[in-house]
């Protein structure tokens, strides 16, 4: 690249930057309106696989990304909607982009082309999909000196975002259970999904919780985003789960009268031959369609157009933790355990990201600032010592440390590094990964071609986490714990210490939640929650002592019903408003014993919910009179802002672990403490005692003076004693 | 039946109320106490984040120097409990939340740092207790019948010595202000010389040897025990030359209290040690033994534990035989023997008065090998007469005797303190399982607090980061046989320390410094190397930051250890004293002029003299300096005069005449009380920029010795 040419480009970025348009701004996605329009289905380029790592610290010139068709569907429609940052693109040797699809020139963007920015549609000929896909992304120029395979870094940054949007028609399918989560949700093929849900007639909360195990079970089937649709009385013209009892009107739905306790696949009555499937489930009672549900979400294997329940279907009581998605209480957590006995490799000398995800409980009881040791044992067969990369280690976002350079010998190197991990870092849904790099790209590019493949980076399962002797035991209520990890509904895998409270007459928006937070719960657990209690407000009867935690899901109204728990809540509902309750004094002096002020952020919460009043909230509060049982409340002012479970997760701001509101606005989530916390769990006494202690930190200065001045007056007086003793009255 | 009397009702009435009130007074101490110690374990006990840590460190220690600013003798313990509670939160935590569970050959450093600190924070804790309460005794009165005074054998012993060190002290000892029937004063020779056995004939004092010298020096004292019969013996090593006053400051105690069997006085040098000398701070800085004297040693007497150390000390003969004379087991005789005595029930005083003064060691080898005899006779004494064990001692004996021994196991944990940070640094090891922002959070208060208490109570004798210098000294070279003597406690001999030497010429005592040198080599190596790692980005820098900054301290410290090792010229034989006394100089030609002396030895006088024609160098002069206005006249030559002070040596004197010069120079009872007011004040920054400046230029002087070396063999070549 001559010099000439670099200072046409950079004079073209300097114009860019000064004409940039605000419709170019790379950090806004593609318009949701555009992407989502009349039956495409929007994938965003992160859920394929390009994630920001790749982008900031990949060097290889191409990227492949994935994608497949439902095994339901035809595709019949595919674009690829890139949106170009002309800055990034001008700040690289790029000469243009190549995209092809399953090996297919799709098109080519040009230099100009990139360097106008904005978003680029490019549609794909049908013909050359199948089920599975490649797109592949290429870059043209901005290699490194002498390196024909590698670029510099930072140049992918130049895809500031993007989506791939596909349309298909429906496959004919069997009525066969076997084929289930499908056609709900293909689990190899959909990142998200929106399934309807309907009920043949006002949903009872038992049909609620049928339809809740029927959403668990799609959700531990399948990892993509579960959101529901909730029709009341009427089919939609798409696929469909319809619930229906015996003192529904399923003939309204076009849909034979009820079968007694039944699950059964069939055509949509309106769309026959196969274009849409519902499952269908009848129940004489609502606790029958109950049982139904649970027996098809607990069945080892399904078969056939129906099935039949004859009983109570119940499976065996879960224990406490057991759930199969979580490791078990260990003090140690081997690599090897997460992967069934295998090691991560990577062959090669491109950056690459090896991680595996891991669940533990999410109570375990960890000090402020603890250290655990993070053993990592790792080879490197290299054949020249150079080649050997660089290993990052990080664990739930956070950069852990980079193991020591290895001594290579005979080709190969050999790392045993004992890391430090605060222990706080530990979620109940952990990711640990390892950034492979080569820092001498120049050496890279010099020997790499020849030597790329005889490069096998190993993360040997026997790497281990030593959490040591930890005990179940955390500060409640943590509204973190809960939209992550469902906690602590989820200490039951089955949930069958867990009573969902609804409104009355529960609003479709309400009912959908609802279905959204099983199915999430169910992830979590790999287990149904086929034990949750359903009740309605109305229905709840009194809530002394209960044996289960609550979980109330209902627009704001619904927290009328807990008058009696004002006091304790951090959100009350009066005036048809959602208003900030302002810490009681007793709560404001216990806040500010453990070094906190809960009265700052009572009024930042006021200041928010005046600013925006229909944000979604999940508040957490101890049962009173509870013992340690928690109530979970999810509410929105408005019934359209019900969140679904996904909506609750991801990066939230916070200055404290745990809290007992979340606010949840758009994509912006904000968690907060304005009550004081109780606790759960056993400790020795010991324990326990340092930890009540250390809730009331600020007290330890006026106990070491206190403390100090008593046992300074005593010594003071018993040693002037002995002085006078020891001179027998001669004066000093 | 018998009804009491109304005098006896009420007596009993107000004992019965006196033991009520006492009971209750008793019962609020303790409920105050026990109150304390609970609400001291939460403080102790309590994890925290590093936020409320730093937090809580911060608001404590401003706390600590607030108070700081108050005088007196509660504050001064209030900050010691503070000081406590802080360095025991520090220990708590870092045995419970910084060790790793396993041990790894990699991490060998992380078990050795965590006893260095265990067996610190223990020194700490005896330390404090040790000196809680400083006595500051004054002497008894005596009984005015002075036929009622007890009669005093005083022991002079003597081995290896030349004659002209030993004399003044024999001549002190004459002129100490006691009846002249109870004083006998001993010259205990093993080392059987005519000269000797001559000049104590002529001084009429006793000469007491004996055929052998069979357990050194306490074999020596035990034989003349034998010969001898007065009701006390003092001890005063052949170069502590004692006041005139020595025996009146001592003896009352013994008369007051049948069961004292021991008192001691400070040992006082008017001559500098190699530390004074070669890093030139002589009457600056407090010397190595004021922290003892001067601090410890009072600290002891509160509770009843005040060490023999060998001279300038009292004994009561009748415990002293009965406890076998001094103990002959170990190199360290006299703590041994204070021991024993403490044992039997006999008491200990201490009198924070000088009251003799010696020559301190002139060579740093010889002051190794001082510290090397203390520091085995020591850990021997732990060995097989363990004060923490046996009969006879309170808690507190035990407690402040033991503290005494371990601190001479100080060489392992000093030298891990010198090489820890090395295993970042160089092995890339991480010895703390935690960050280093925690370590930072903790250890600084625990620090800081022990910094701000201790310079409290001990900036008068030591100044602030100088133990670090004396131990980073010792510590290679007592590291062996303190662990000898811990595993065979029989093994080894005593020496006798050398005093009353010149070092001829500057140089540079290679034998001393070279494990000083290693290990400041290696800190400097390991700051590289940790650089390098930082650069290279295969070290974090916050833990780098912080072991560079506990490397760079140990190079400061190491650096100045270093300077010890430069050996100044001492060529005066005899040492002069700042003196400044009224004085009748008298001229061959019969005038007299008045003047005063800016300082006297036994060798000469300076004289602050307007300039005079008479007193060309070599003019015959007679020095009458006025004590008491009564003029003692001295014979001596005029050497010359310089800037208005004139020089002149004493000639040949007369045993008359050395006696009354000795009277002068040595035996006022005031001579040496005002010693430290020349000291300059402890401030602990100043002190830590001074240390600093003071290694850079060590290291840079250091540096050079290869050159000159080099320099040298290609001249001689």
């Amino acid at each position: 690249m001559s010099t000439f040419h670099s200072v046409v480009r950079w004079g073209m970025a300097a114009l860019l930057l000064a004409a940039l348009p605000a419709s170019a701004n790379p950090t806004q996605p593609p318009a949701p309106a555009e992407a989502e329009e009349a039956g495409w289905t929007h994938t965003s380029l992160e859920h394929l696989g390009l994630d920001p790592a790749l982008r900031e610290y990949g060097t290889l010139p191409r990227i492949t990304l994935y994608f497949s068709s439902r095994s339901d569907e035809v595709l019949t429609d595919a674009r690829l909607r890139l949106r170009i940052d002309p800055l990034a693109a001008a700040a690289g040797e790029v000469e243009g982009l190549l995209v092809s699809v399953n090996g297919e020139l799709l098109g080519e963007l040009s230099l100009s082309d990139l360097m106008s920015g904005g978003d680029v549609l490019m549609p794909m000929d049908a013909r050359v999909l199948g089920t599975d896909n490649t797109v592949t992304l290429e870059l043209l120029g901005a290699r490194l000196a002498g390196c024909e395979d590698r670029l510099e870094r930072g140049r992918w940054e130049l895809i500031a975002d993007g989506a791939l949007e596909t349309r298909g028609s429906p496959l004919p399918l069997q009525d066969d259970l076997a084929l289930l989560p499908l056609p709900f949700v293909d689990p190899r093929a959909d990142r998200r999904a929106t399934i309807p849900v309907v009920f043949a007639g006002p949903p009872a909360p038992d049909s609620v919780a049928a339809a809740g195990i029927l959403a668990a079970y799609l959700g531990l089937r399948s990892s993509a985003e579960l959101t529901f649709e909730v029709y009341e009385a009427e089919l939609p013209d798409s696929r469909a789960i319809v619930l229906v009892s015996g003192d529904d009107d399923g003939a309204a739905l076009d849909l034979p009268a009820t079968l007694g306790g039944t699950a059964r696949l069939m055509d949509h009555p309106r769309l026959p031959e196969g274009q849409a499937k519902l499952l269908v489930l009848w129940g004489d009672t609502p606790t029958e369609l109950r049982q139904v549900a649970t027996a098809l979400a607990t069945a080892d294997e399904l078969s056939g157009p129906a099935l039949v329940v004859d009983g109570d279907p119940a499976p065996p009581p879960r224990r406490p933790y057991d759930a199969p998605r979580w490791l078990p209480v260990s003090p140690t957590v081997r690599l090897g355990d997460v992967t069934g006995g295998e090691d991560l490799t990577h062959r090669g000398l491109n950056d690459e990201s090896l991680e595996v995800s891991f669940r533990i409980a999410p109570d375990l009881f960890t000090w402020p600032d603890e250290i655990v040791e993070l053993t990592v044992e790792a080879t490197q067969v290299a054949p020249v010592a150079e080649l050997a990369p660089t290993i990052h280690v990080e664990l739930n976002g956070e950069f852990i440390d980079t193991l020591p350079r290895p001594v290579v010998r005979e080709g190969i190197a050999r790392h045993q590094a004992v890391l430090d991990v605060h222990r706080s870092l530990l979620r109940g849904y952990n990711v640990l990964k390892f950034h492979l790099s080569w820092p001498d790209p120049d050496l890279v590019c010099d020997r790499g071609g020849e030597l790329a493949d005889a490069v096998l980076t190993t993360i040997h399962g026997s790497t281990t986490l030593h959490l040591g002797d930890i005990p179940h035991f955390a500060r409640f209520p943590d509204v973190g714990r809960f939209v992550d990890d469902g906690f602590p509904f989820t200490r039951m895998a089955d949930l069958s210490e867990t009573r969902v409270i609804l409104p009355a007459a529960p609003a479709p928006a309400e009912v959908a939640t609802t279905l959204s937070l099983m199915a999430h719960f169910a992830g979590i657990t790999g287990y149904p929650g086929v034990g949750a209690e359903f009740t309605d407000v109305n229905a709840m009867g009194t809530l002394d002592r209960p044996e289960r935690d609550v979980l109330v899901i209902g627009q704001a109204a619904v927290l009328d019903h807990f008058a009696a728990w004002e006091g304790d809540l951090p959100v009350v509902h009066a005036h048809q408003q959602l208003l900030v309750r302002q810490p009681r004094a007793l709560e404001r002096a216990q806040t500010l014993l453990a070094g906190q002020t809960s009265k700052r952020r009572a009024d930042r919460v006021a200041e928010l919910l005046t600013r925006n009043p229909d944000v979604a909230l999940v508040l957490g509060l101890q049962v009173p009179s509870g013992e340690g049982r928690t109530a979970v409340f999810v509410t929105a002012n408005r019934v359209e802002t019900m969140p679904a479970a996904y909506q609750l997760t991801g990066f939230t701001e916070a200055d404290l672990p745990g809290g007992d509101l979340l606010m949840v606005d758009g994509d912006s989530r904000t968690r907060f403490r304005i009550g004081a916390g109780y606790d759960v769990g056993q400790l020795d006494w010991f324990t326990q005692l340092r930890w009540t202690s250390s809730q009331h930190w600020t007290l330890l200065v006026p106990f070491l003076l206190l403390g100090s001045l008593i046992v300074t007056g005593v010594s003071r007086r018993t040693l002037a004693r002995k002085a006078d003793s020891r001179l027998d009255g001669e004066p000093t | 039946m018998s009804a009491a009397s109304p005098d006896r009702r009420g007596g009993l009435a107000t004992r019965i109320v006196g033991r009520t009130g006492d009971a209750a007074g008793a019962l609020a101490r303790w409920s105050g106490v026990l109150l304390s110690v609970a609400m001291g374990t939460l403080f102790v006990i309590t994890p925290l984040d590093i936020r409320a840590q730093a937090i809580l460190g911060g608001v404590v220690f401003v706390l600590a120097l607030v108070l700081n600013r108050v005088t007196g003798r509660s504050v001064t313990l209030l900050l010691t409990f503070i000081s406590i509670a802080v360095s025991t939160r520090y220990m708590v935590w870092r045995v419970t939340a910084t060790v790793d569970e396993g041990f790894s050959l990699a991490n060998f450093m992380a078990p050795l740092l965590l006893g260095a600190e265990l067996y610190t924070f223990a020194l700490l804790l005896l330390g404090y207790l040790q000196t809680a309460w400083p006595l500051r005794r004054k002497a008894a009165t005596l009984p005015e019948d002075t036929s009622d005074w007890p009669s005093v054998d005083v022991f002079i012993p003597s081995y290896n010595e030349p004659l002209k060190v030993v004399r003044p002290t024999v001549l002190a000892a004459m002129q100490m202000d006691w009846p002249r029937d109870k004083l006998r004063v001993h010259i205990l020779d093993d080392g059987r010389r005519p000269e000797f056995r001559a000049f104590a004939a002529s001084a009429h004092v006793g000469y007491l040897t004996r055929p052998d010298n069979a357990h050194a020096k306490a074999g020596n004292i035990n034989a003349a025990l034998k010969k001898t019969s007065g009701d006390l013996v003092a001890i005063f090593d052949c170069d502590h030359v004692p006041t005139r006053s020595f025996l009146q400051m001592t003896v009352g105690w013994f008369t007051r209290d049948p069961k004292v069997a021991l008192v001691q006085t400070p040992h006082h040098f008017h001559s500098p040690d190699p530390f004074e000398r070669n890093l030139d701070h002589f009457r600056k800085v407090p010397n190595e033994g004021s922290l003892f004297y001067g601090l410890i040693q009072p600290g002891n007497d509160l509770w009843d534990a005040v060490f023999f150390c060998g001279s300038c000390a009292v004994l009561r003969r009748g415990p002293l035989e009965e406890v076998g004379g001094i103990a002959v087991e170990t190199v360290t005789e006299d703590a041994h023997t204070a021991l024993r005595l403490h044992r039997k029930g006999y008491k200990a005083a201490y009198i924070d008065v000088p009251q003799a003064s010696g020559l301190a060691t002139e060579s740093l080898s010889a002051h190794v090998g001082q510290r090397i005899r203390w520091a085995r006779g020591m850990v021997q004494i732990f060995r097989i007469d363990n004060p923490l064990f046996g009969r006879g001692l309170s808690l507190a004996q035990r407690l402040c005797y033991a503290n005494a021994m371990i601190y001479f196991l100080h060489a392992i944990p000093r030298l891990i303190f010198l090489t820890a940070p090395l295993a970042f640094l160089i092995l890339g090891s991480h010895i703390f399982n935690a960050t280093p922002l925690m370590v930072l959070a903790y250890a600084g208060p625990h620090l800081a607090h022990l910094a701000l208490t201790s310079g409290r109570t001990r900036s008068r004798y030591r100044h602030s980061h100088w133990a670090q210098v004396y131990e980073a000294v010792l510590s290679f070279y007592i590291l062996i046989p303190t662990t000898l003597a811990l595993i065979m406690p029989r093994l080894g001999s005593f020496n006798v320390t050398a005093k009353g030497g010149k070092v001829e010429e500057r140089y540079f005592d290679w034998r001393i410094a070279v494990p000083v040198l290693v290990i400041l080599g290696l800190n400097l190596f390991g700051i590289g190397l940790g650089g390098w790692h930082v650069m290279d980005g295969s070290a974090k820098l916050d833990a780098f930051l912080i072991n560079v900054f506990w490397a760079s301290l140990n190079v400061v410290v190491l650096s100045v250890a270093l300077g010890v090792a430069w050996e100044r010229r001492q060529t005066r034989e005899t040492n002069r004293v700042p003196l400044r006394l009224p004085v009748a100089l008298r001229l061959a030609g019969g005038a007299t002029v008045s003047c005063r002396t800016t300082d006297l030895s036994l060798g000469g006088v300076s004289l602050d003299v307007a300039p005079n024609p008479d007193l060309e160098p070599g003019s015959l002069v007679s020095v009458g300096p006025l004590i008491n206005h009564e003029e003692i006249p001295i014979p001596g030559r005029v050497i010359g005069e310089q800037d208005g002070t004139l020089r002149v040596r004493f000639e040949t004197l007369t045993l008359e005449e050395e006696r009354r010069l000795v009277r002068i120079l040595y035996s006022r009872a005031n001579a040496w009380t005002s010693w430290d007011d020349s000291l300059d004040r402890d401030r602990p920054m100043l002190t830590a920029v001074a240390l600093v400046a003071r290694a850079l230029a060590i290291l840079a002087r250091t540096a050079g010795v290869p050159f000159a070396l080099l320099r040298r063999a290609r001249s001689t070549a």
